[in-house]
């Protein structure tokens, strides 16, 4: 595995770095308290202990006096108890009585409890330095009493502490690092795939995508989310490449008849009819080159049209102006134009609404044959405004009907009607801007040409009339 | 007609002048906003085509500041946005028509004619008149001799459109921006069926036609 960037440098290995720093302070800070409430514990439970024995002697010294602690002492450290304590009774001058402590310890003048090294006879007659905790009583004669213990156990319990906490943190370190450098390498590992998956899309590979596993965490959700883009990209492109496609093809098919058209002209030796011809054919010829830019950009304009500039507008009245414009073409071919509307206001915007319902109208009388019918019909249900253009023409069959949305498609390319395919595409742009709906379904025979605007709530509810659309 | 022509692109500037020249029209050109709005002001000029988009100062801007200035030269917007939210925004700084790119030469001289003669119209007449055609504005019907027309409604209102721009060339996007109100082209022929229509009645028959196509163009209403 490659990185390109330092792996320290990763927001992974930050984030396992900064875990492994709060592990590693709450571990010694658990490790601490835990200590020092041990050994308060033991120091409490031994002064408890010590004081009692000290009490004991000091019963004895009020009612046997001096010789009797030292008798206690004496029968104390010849019994071998579990328990040892060590003892000390000393003239007011420190002169040791009995007891198995070398001598009464310098810093100690008054009563009270100690915790010092010191040198102690043990049974077997030789001496060792240890460390102990004593109660001091100053008694009543000047006499001095010392009851202690041992407490070497404290400085075990030190060092096992510090060895404890030493091991602690270094295998919460070690194992912090482990996973932070896991965590962090599946992070980076991600990065680095959707980054070489997002290059071969960049450099052409169109079909990548970024593989998704069955755990549906955060890194599965984004790539999801980079898959459906990279998808959407794809289809856009996809439909761009079509539109080129199909524009260069219609551009270049009038362009080469001009050209070979002013070449024959130019062979002609300046025959005048022949020219003038030429002239006329070419002329139509750029019309519709013409008209074949201004359908691109319309379409286009649709597209990125927002619903801002959308007021409220009749659509009965927009629709009986279209039929107005037609009526007469309709006649003139010998088609039965009739229309049924009801007045129906909707959100929108005049201009396109007119484009789409001319451009049905359009269609229709283009492909109907004479002697046929166009049906022209706007009704209203409780959610809709339904405005259903409907001929006896050839239709369009079931499978192609979603492929004529598509720019520049046609279905019989030879077909002379002339018109460049982009009617329908116009319509259903319009009708997407419109929050609306357009269904091509089969009007036996015919095309019936279904188009549904929301009724009024656009404005109120944008994303609702979205929503409802989908549903 | 002497015109002044804003455009900061090249080939069209040649081109459009070029052809305005060939009819014998004279023609200022002017590559930027600022340069345009200072010919404007200080010749004058029977129209200016105005691009909108120029460099240093936008189409729009030089009309407004023409018009606050108090000039009234008839102004024609060329835009290559063409969309319908410019064209009432040029309408409304106070442009006389507007036309998208790309146009044909021949769209440009016909609305060109058309918002120079606008100006002498009489305002207020109650009736049209061209040779021994009568359009009776009150009662929407026309007379041609002693013969009366009735007329259905879209017939009346393109034949008043024809009437205003008698003797010039009117083309079929005039039409249908003026009674349509569509700023897009419908398409086929439609224009030519209301035309044809609107011809029968008004050209009987052995009368000479007074409504004339005009190949490549448009149509024009002559008074014979």
């Amino acid at each position: 595995m490659r990185f390109d960037r330092p792996v320290m440098r990763s927001a992974a290995w930050r984030g396992a770095l900064w875990i492994t720093l709060i592990a590693l302070v709450a571990t010694s800070v658990a490790l601490t308290l835990q200590y020092v409430q041990t050994t308060r514990t033991i120091a409490a439970r031994r002064e408890a202990v010590v004081d009692d024995e000290a009490s004991g002697l000091v019963e004895r010294y009020r009612t046997d006096g001096a010789a009797g602690v030292a008798q206690a002492i004496q029968r104390q450290l010849t019994v071998p108890r579990i328990h040892e304590f060590f003892y000390l009774l000393t003239l007011p001058d420190g002169t040791p009585i009995a007891g198995n402590l070398l001598g009464w310890p310098a810093d100690i003048e008054r009563s009270g409890f100690y915790r010092f090294d010191t040198a102690v006879t043990n049974t077997r007659g030789g001496s060792s330095r240890r460390s102990v905790e004593a109660r001091a009583v100053v008694l009543d004669n000047g006499f001095r009493l010392l009851v202690g213990d041992f407490a070497d156990e404290r400085a075990a319990l030190r060092e096992r502490y510090i060895s404890a906490l030493l091991w602690t943190l270094l295998a919460t370190g070690a194992l912090g690092l482990l996973f932070g450098w896991l965590y962090s390498r599946r992070g980076l590992a991600f990065v680095e795939q959707v980054s070489a998956v997002g290059q071969r899309f960049l450099a052409g590979a169109m079909s990548e995508r970024v593989p998704v596993s069955s755990r549906g965490d955060e890194y599965d959700h984004l790539a999801d989310t980079i898959n459906r883009t990279f998808a959407e990209v794809e289809r856009l492109f996809g439909s761009l490449r079509a539109a080129t496609d199909g524009m260069a093809h219609d551009l270049k098919t009038p362009l080469t008849r001009i050209r070979a058209r002013l070449e024959l002209a130019e062979m002609g030796n300046g025959d005048k009819e022949r020219l003038r011809q030429a002239v006329a054919e070419t002329r139509i010829d750029l019309d519709a080159l013409l008209q074949l830019i201004e359908d691109m950009l319309s379409l286009a304009r649709v597209e990125a049209a927002g619903g801002e500039a959308f007021a409220p507008v009749a659509l009965d009245a927009i629709v009986a102006e279209a039929l107005e414009l037609y009526e007469p073409l309709a006649e003139e071919k010998g088609i039965d134009l009739a229309a049924q509307l009801v007045p129906a206001m909707i959100r929108g915007s005049r201009s396109l609404i007119g484009r789409l319902v001319a451009n049905l109208l359009d269609n229709a009388v283009k492909f109907t044959p004479s002697g046929g019918k166009i049906r022209v019909a706007l009704d209203l249900d409780d959610d809709w405004a339904r405005l259903v253009v409907a001929d006896n023409g050839p239709g369009i069959p079931a499978a192609h009907r979603q492929v004529v949305l598509g720019r520049f498609r046609r279905l019989d390319e030879s077909r002379p009607s002339g018109g460049n395919g982009l009617g329908l595409s116009i319509v259903d742009a319009v009708c997407r801007v419109h929050h609306g709906a357009m269904i091509l379904s089969d009007n036996h025979p015919g095309l019936r040409v279904e188009i549904r605007f929301p009724l009024g709530r656009i404005a109120a509810e944008g994303q609702g009339a979205d929503r409802e659309q989908d549903g | 007609m002497k015109l002044l022509l804003v455009e900061d692109d090249v080939q069209t500037g040649d081109y459009v002048r070029r052809g305005l020249a060939e009819l014998g029209h004279g023609c200022d050109l002017a590559r930027d906003g600022v340069e345009g709005l200072t010919a404007a002001l200080t010749h004058d000029y029977d129209a200016i085509i105005l691009d909108r988009n120029l460099p240093h100062l936008d189409g729009l801007a030089v009309l407004q500041a023409l018009r606050a200035q108090g000039n009234r030269t008839p102004v024609l917007l060329l835009s290559a946005l063409g969309e319908v939210g410019d064209r009432v925004a040029g309408l409304r700084a106070g442009g006389d028509d507007y036309l998208p790119k790309p146009f044909s030469f021949q769209e440009l001289l016909a609305r060109l004619d058309a918002i120079v003669r606008r100006r002498g119209e009489p305002p207020g007449a109650t009736t049209l008149t061209v040779g021994h055609l009568t359009l009776d504005l009150l009662g929407r019907r026309a007379r041609r001799g002693d013969r009366v027309i009735e007329l259905l409604n879209k017939e009346f209102q393109l034949l008043d459109y024809l009437m205003r721009h008698a003797g010039q060339v009117v083309t079929r996007t005039m039409l249908t921006e003026a009674i349509w109100d569509y700023d897009f082209n419908p398409g086929t022929n439609v224009i030519d069926v209301h035309i044809s229509r609107l011809r029968a009645k008004i050209d009987g028959p052995g009368e000479p036609a007074m409504i004339r196509t005009v190949r490549g163009a448009g149509y024009r209403l002559d008074a014979v």
